[in-house]
């Protein structure tokens, strides 16, 4: 509110003293020319002297005639003396001296002494004694009125005088009062420099110590503080500064910023010096910054702003931080977060493989009851019914029935006592139960003894046995025997009505196969093929025909037991079905621990269970 | 412009000019030359229009310049002393004459200078040309009915 106004006087106040000042000294100067122009004096003022020659002359005249009595004056002498006269009266009677004797009042008189002087002029040609005493009469008057004359003159230029130096001492005191005015103007303007100055100089130390106090904030600033000019030349930079970069303000005062250090000439920061001199303030977060023989880099923030000077941009200042330890910490932060990432990831992973378990536990569970339900109750049913015809027909009944009918529950019960230790083995093998004891078994031999069982078992079947001679491999006889009568048996019990059963024994390089190939009527699906070995799963043939589902599983699971494993081998065109059993191989070739380092389904790469 | 040396003739009329002192040439006797009208009206004529202090209005006046008299004489000095027929006598430096185009006049607008007016001869200066001629100091300089100077 009040700024305005004593802007206005600040600015004014000086104007119109000055005005002031040159007002008063113009009048001042107008005057004194005023009375230097009325300083000149005119001859014509000088009446008094012009008086007094005229009468000088008609004295002198008068003198001269007097002489001439005598005899003592030439003729010429008087007519000079006349001439002289005239030519005063002549003087007195042209245009200034004529207006002078007007203004004193005497210009009848002038015309009267004009007319004698002029009349006399012939008595003045020829200077008798009686002319001369005529023009003696004519110049009577002469002596009394140009006296007068004289008198009125010198009265009239000293009153002139008088009234001309009054008005030079009037125009005097004014100029004197002028020049009292001009002081007061001065000293007013000379009071207000005064104040300004010394409001200026108050300023100036206000400024001074704004300045200094600046500059300690600079240099005992935390922060890295530069500034530079237009050109990129330092002009600050502060304690902070040299301890970051090894340059002292000294030697960087007056350098070009990519000179004091190679940081400031990296790309990104040219571009920001370059935005920030176009006047945006330009932030650089997280920049590397190698000290000279360190390895690992520092990192520094960058801030610049510019610097203005009303609408032009003059320079840049920069604030430096150094953020080494921060960008470490969030480094720190990177890296934890990623762990847990990881540890998330297996946790997921366990879990999803947890529930997947959980999901074929249930399958397992799912497939068992079905089974159970199924295979247990088609037993029992045959049972129930042979009982229930020997109870029906108790009387009547003949033992030969009895046999029939006691034979097919019997079988019955042999089914379920079958399928109970199936279960059991089953779950003895899950418990880790079943005990493995390899030794040196001669596999063909022991085909023989299964297919002969198997023809008793079943004495339409056509079993052809083929071997090249002794078969040795290292095996576990008992659980060998199970799967052979489970692969076997199975080859009976799809094989169609009749059909060739073809078991060979083949001797490879590190190998023993024993294949089991039978002839089917219905081919097996893709379906079958991958999830045969499942447990408790029954292939799209197996309808309408007892089993568990347990079987292969099982055979399988024995066969790697003993290092051995079960291969599914579909002969599609031929309708034919391939299992063999493969066991490591002793006597053939080099004898070589290793060989029974790796189990067969690993070397074969078949599909771990 | 006859040489310095060579003797100025004598005149044959009526006398209107005496000179005397420091002159080379004359031709009444040791620093003396005396100049009818017919010897004045011989010099170079010079023509000058100027307002005076005692006259209305300016006036053209004819006669020879001072300094074309004092070449003609021989005449070496540094003062004038000029005397009019009232015995009015005044003392001009001869700088004036070379500074300003001063010249004896001998008719006033057409007219011959009378003794009984301002003749027979009146010392003219260039008062409108120089601004500095128009002072008193100047003005007594303007001697008329002039019949004599004196070369000192």
């Amino acid at each position: 509110m009040n700024r305005l106004p004593r802007t206005l006087l600040g600015l004014f106040l000086p104007l119109a003293l000055i005005a002031v000042f040159a007002a008063l000294l113009l009048y001042s100067l107008s005057r004194l020319a005023e009375i230097e122009q009325d300083m000149r004096i005119k001859a014509t003022q000088n009446m008094l002297w012009t008086m007094y020659q005229a009468h000088s002359s008609a004295l002198q005249l008068e003198n001269v005639l007097l002489k001439a009595d005598s005899g003592a004056v030439s003729p010429a002498e008087i007519e000079r003396r006349y001439n002289v006269l005239l030519s005063r009266i002549a003087l007195l009677n042209e245009g200034p001296q004529r207006r002078q004797v007007e203004a004193l009042g005497y210009s009848d008189e002038l015309d009267r002494l004009t007319t004698a002087a002029r009349s006399v002029a012939p008595m003045v040609k020829d200077p008798t004694r009686a002319n001369i005493q005529e023009i003696r009469d004519a110049l009577h008057p002469f002596n009394p009125v140009l006296g007068r004359a004289g008198n009125a003159a010198m009265i009239s230029e000293w009153n002139q005088l008088g009234s001309r130096l009054d008005t030079h001492r009037q125009k005097l005191w004014q100029i004197i009062w002028l020049l009292f005015g001009l002081m007061a103007a001065g000293a007013v303007l000379s009071a207000y420099l005064i104040f300004t100055l010394r409001q200026s100089r108050h300023r100036t130390s206000l400024l001074r110590r704004e300045r200094r106090f600046s500059e300690l904030l600079v240099a005992s600033s935390g922060d890295g503080v530069l500034a530079a000019d237009a050109d990129g030349r330092c002009t600050v930079w502060n304690d902070a500064m040299h301890a970051l970069f090894d340059v002292s303000p000294n030697q960087a005062r007056g350098a070009s910023l990519e000179d004091i250090s190679g940081f400031f000439a990296t790309e990104r920061v040219r571009e920001g010096l370059q935005r920030a001199l176009a006047g945006d303030p330009f932030d650089l977060p997280f920049l590397p910054f190698f000290r000279s023989g360190e390895e690992l880099p520092h990192y520094v923030d960058l801030r610049l702003f510019p610097l203005r000077d009303r609408d032009q941009t003059i320079g840049i200042i920069g604030l430096v931080r150094d953020v080494t330890d921060k960008h470490a910490a969030q480094e720190a932060i990177a890296r934890h977060n990623e762990r847990l990432e990881e540890l998330i990831a297996d946790r997921t992973r366990e879990l999803n493989e947890a529930l997947q378990q959980q999901r074929s536990a249930a399958d397992l569970y799912r497939n068992f009851a079905a089974m159970v339900s199924h295979e247990f109750r088609t037993p029992l049913a045959i049972i129930d019914s042979a009982l229930q015809r020997l109870v029906r027909r108790a009387d009547r009944v003949s033992s030969l029935e009895i046999t029939e009918r006691a034979t097919k529950a019997r079988d019955a019960i042999r089914r379920l006592t079958s399928l109970v230790a199936t279960t059991l083995d089953t779950a003895r093998l899950d418990a880790g139960q079943v005990e493995v004891t390899c030794e040196r078994c001669d596999i063909a031999d022991l085909a023989a003894t299964i297919c002969d069982r198997q023809r008793e078992a079943s004495p339409g079947c056509r079993i052809h046995l083929e071997t090249t001679g002794p078969a040795p491999a290292q095996f576990d006889p008992t659980h060998a025997e199970h799967v052979l009568s489970n692969l076997i048996s199975n080859a009976v019990k799809y094989a169609p009505e009749g059909s060739p059963i073809s078991v060979r024994v083949t001797l490879e390089s590190d190998l023993v196969t024993c294949s089991v190939r039978n002839e089917t009527a219905k081919p097996l699906t893709d379906d079958d093929r991958a999830k045969l070995f499942d447990r408790y799963y029954r292939g799209s043939n197996a309808m309408g025909l007892p089993g568990t589902g347990i079987g292969l599983y099982m055979a399988r699971a024995l066969a790697r037991m003993q290092n051995g494993d079960i291969e599914l081998s579909v002969q599609e065109h031929e309708g034919k079905v391939e299992f063999r059993f493969l066991l490591p191989r002793i006597g053939a070739g080099p004898a070589t621990p290793s060989l029974y380092a790796a189990p067969v389904h690993i070397r074969r790469d078949l599909p771990v269970p | 412009m006859p040489s310095a040396g060579a003797s100025l003739a004598a005149p044959t009329g009526t006398v209107i000019l005496e000179v005397e002192g420091n002159i080379a040439n004359g031709n009444g006797g040791t620093g003396i030359a005396r100049f009818d009208e017919a010897m004045l009206a011989a010099l170079p004529s010079h023509r000058l229009e100027t307002s005076t202090v005692v006259t209305d209005g300016t006036q053209v006046f004819e006669g020879f310049l001072m300094r074309d008299l004092l070449a003609l004489l021989g005449a070496r000095g540094s003062m004038v002393a000029a005397t009019a027929l009232n015995d009015y006598s005044v003392e001009i430096p001869v700088s004036d004459f070379s500074r300003y185009d001063v010249i004896v006049a001998i008719t006033r607008n057409g007219k011959r200078l009378e003794k009984s007016g301002k003749g027979p001869l009146w010392i003219v200066y260039p008062r409108d040309d120089h601004e500095e001629l128009q002072d008193i100091r100047y003005d007594y300089r303007w001697v008329w009915q002039l019949y004599r100077l004196d070369i000192k």
